[in-house]
């Protein structure tokens, strides 16, 4: 079992869960844009990376992640599109426009190129190869997290706290409802983006379908780090759901370990613990004989 | 410093359910005056806050708050302008963010600090602190409570509080004691009374209790049918009895009071 490389790839997919857990968990509102932007960030790291700037690649993968947001919060906000159907559309786009930055091929190797991993390799080389990829990962996931928990103290993150607690009061404040949720579209998939642009540098390639289905990657991930007990306070949950990534990585790198089954069957069983995990207060309240609770009528 | 002209409303028009809710509504406040809202479920006095407040836009009609038109503001715009409560003490506040965060929120907007500043900050503490003192509740003592954990009355009069924060032109009170028991619906009363006296806001409040109606501010409005049936100045109310103004209510409108949670005396 390689417990180190399920740990570099979990600090990776951590920033995936940190994106999905902004669009899911803090606003609640359920965004797919991520399977396109994922793939994005992904697509245009690995050519800036052949172009040689492997750095302004994880930027540019930021950058154009969150440029897929805005567009989904546009379709959600401006042209009213149901949420859902918004990030599909997105989703669906930008799979032209993947192709496109690939310059048309559906795959890209990274062999022989300098990523942000072998120019540190370079920088240090006193560090073993795993070790090396091991801390970069991990700086890449503080870094984002701290970012993070500094971002949910600000005015602005403390709105998109707030819209997706309460909408109501959010929108019978000053503050523009809509512009917090497009802001919160792309704050999440610049996340999402810089966790597909680091993936492509570490696995040294770039495939045009590595987004398929990551929505669900990103949401079990997130799941299992609410397993994790922890005080309520922001910068637990956020740290929990960066964890998440990591426990998954773990998990399926130890199913594959025991052989429970094959590799392929991996996102059905992806899907099948976030089904779980949220029909679970619907069962919890069926089991008890009890209704699960209403939510409070708008007036 | 609120003038509403002619103001027209129908839901569902061109369909046999269609309801007109407000009827060619005028209405005319002056700067600081506190006015008290009665009448009838479905005389439109909802309908006209959400109207102001800009969560309904007008058919016909224009609003106009301090001598600028706002019909066709945008709801966040006029928020700037106008506090609004509800009925339900939920709507007003955050349930996972705590009391100051919840503080934080409106008081770092209002004061047009960069949205990337750090809120709230120390500073700001000491003044939250101050301002929650003066609810008497011991909420100062709680700034890091989420306010998912206060009673209603609590909430309602934090809610008061962050409404106010920063002094509005306009609130508007719809109800907002309706959902509390007796004892904490007059302390949220009394606080009512003494915010929009000592900041000079101009206030709308609808009641379904006639004495309280009576009571506070200095001039009460009964609405029937889209429309505003009844104008009583300071003058004029400090005569009636509530008995009296049910009685003139029948005799204008040719119908009782009627309205499933009336409260005669409170």
């Amino acid at each position: 079992m390689n417990i180190a490389g399920s740990l570099q790839l979990g600090f990776i997919y951590s920033l995936l869960a940190l994106g999905v857990f902004i669009t899911f968990r803090v606003m609640n509102i359920p965004d797919l844009t991520a399977d396109g932007s994922f793939t994005l960030g992904l697509a245009v790291s690995a050519v800036f990376c052949i172009s040689g700037r492997p750095f302004a690649g994880l930027a540019a993968g930021t950058l154009c992640g969150a440029a897929a947001g805005i567009v989904t919060g546009f379709l959600q906000t401006k042209a009213g599109i149901h949420p859902i159907l918004a990030g599909i559309l997105t989703m669906t786009g930008l799979y032209s426009v993947n192709l496109a930055v690939m310059g048309a091929s559906p795959n890209l190797s990274l062999i022989g190129v300098p990523t942000v991993f072998s120019v540190f390799q370079n920088a240090f080389p006193g560090l073993e190869r795993s070790a090396a990829r091991l801390c970069l990962t991990f700086f890449l996931a503080a870094a984002s997290a701290a970012a993070l928990v500094w971002f949910f103290k600000t005015s602005l993150g403390l709105r998109l706290r707030a819209a997706g607690n309460n909408e109501k009061m959010v929108r019978a404040s000053s503050i523009n409802a809509e512009a917090v949720r497009v802001a919160a579209l792309a704050i999440a998939n610049a996340f999402v983006g810089l966790a597909g642009a680091a993936l492509a540098q570490y696995q040294g390639y770039a495939d045009i379908n590595s987004g398929a289905g990551i929505v669900i990657v990103g949401l079990a991930s997130v799941i299992l780090g609410e397993i994790i007990p922890h005080r309520g306070r922001a910068v637990f949950v956020i740290l929990c759901a960066a964890l998440g990534a990591v426990i998954y990585r773990l998990l399926i790198a130890l199913v594959l370990y025991l052989n429970f089954f094959p590799a392929y069957m991996l996102r059905l069983v992806s899907a099948f613990i976030v089904a779980l995990a949220l029909a679970s207060p619907k069962a919890r309240a069926a089991l008890k004989g009890l209704r699960p609770r209403k939510k409070a009528p708008p007036c | 410093m609120l003038n509403v002209l002619g103001a027209r409303k129908t839901f569902e028009a061109g369909t046999p359910a269609a309801r007109t809710v407000l009827d060619g509504l005028d209405l005319r406040l002056e700067r600081a005056e506190f006015a008290t809202i009665i009448g009838s479920n479905g005389a439109g006095k909802s309908t006209l806050f959400a109207a102001i407040a800009g969560s309904v836009f007008l058919d016909e009609g224009r609003i106009i708050l301090d001598g600028r038109d706002i019909s066709r503001k945008k709801e966040h715009q006029r928020a700037r302008d106008i506090g609004r409560l509800f009925q339900d003490p939920r709507h007003g506040t955050a349930p996972g963010l705590t009391i100051e965060e919840n503080l934080a929120l409106v008081y770092s907007k209002a004061s047009g600090r960069f949205p990337l500043s750090l809120a709230p900050r120390a500073k700001d503490r000491a003044y939250f602190r101050q301002v929650l003192s003066r609810l008497d509740m011991g909420l100062e003592d709680r700034l890091r409570t989420p306010v998912g954990a206060l009673s209603g009355g609590q909430r309602q009069a934090l809610t008061l509080l962050i409404a106010t924060l920063v002094p509005p032109k306009l609130l508007l009170l719809d109800e907002h004691t309706a959902a509390l028991d007796p004892v904490t619906a007059k302390k949220v009363l009394a606080l009512t009374r003494d915010i929009t006296a000592a900041h000079g806001i101009t206030t709308l409040m609808i009641t379904h209790n006639i004495s309280s109606a009576l009571e506070l501010g200095t001039r009460t409005l009964m609405m029937n049918k889209g429309r505003i049936v009844m104008d009583l100045g300071a003058e004029q109310r400090r005569q009636l009895s509530v008995e009296d103004l049910l009685e003139r209510y029948k005799n204008t409108v040719h119908e009782t009071l009627d309205s499933d949670k009336i409260l005669l005396s409170g």
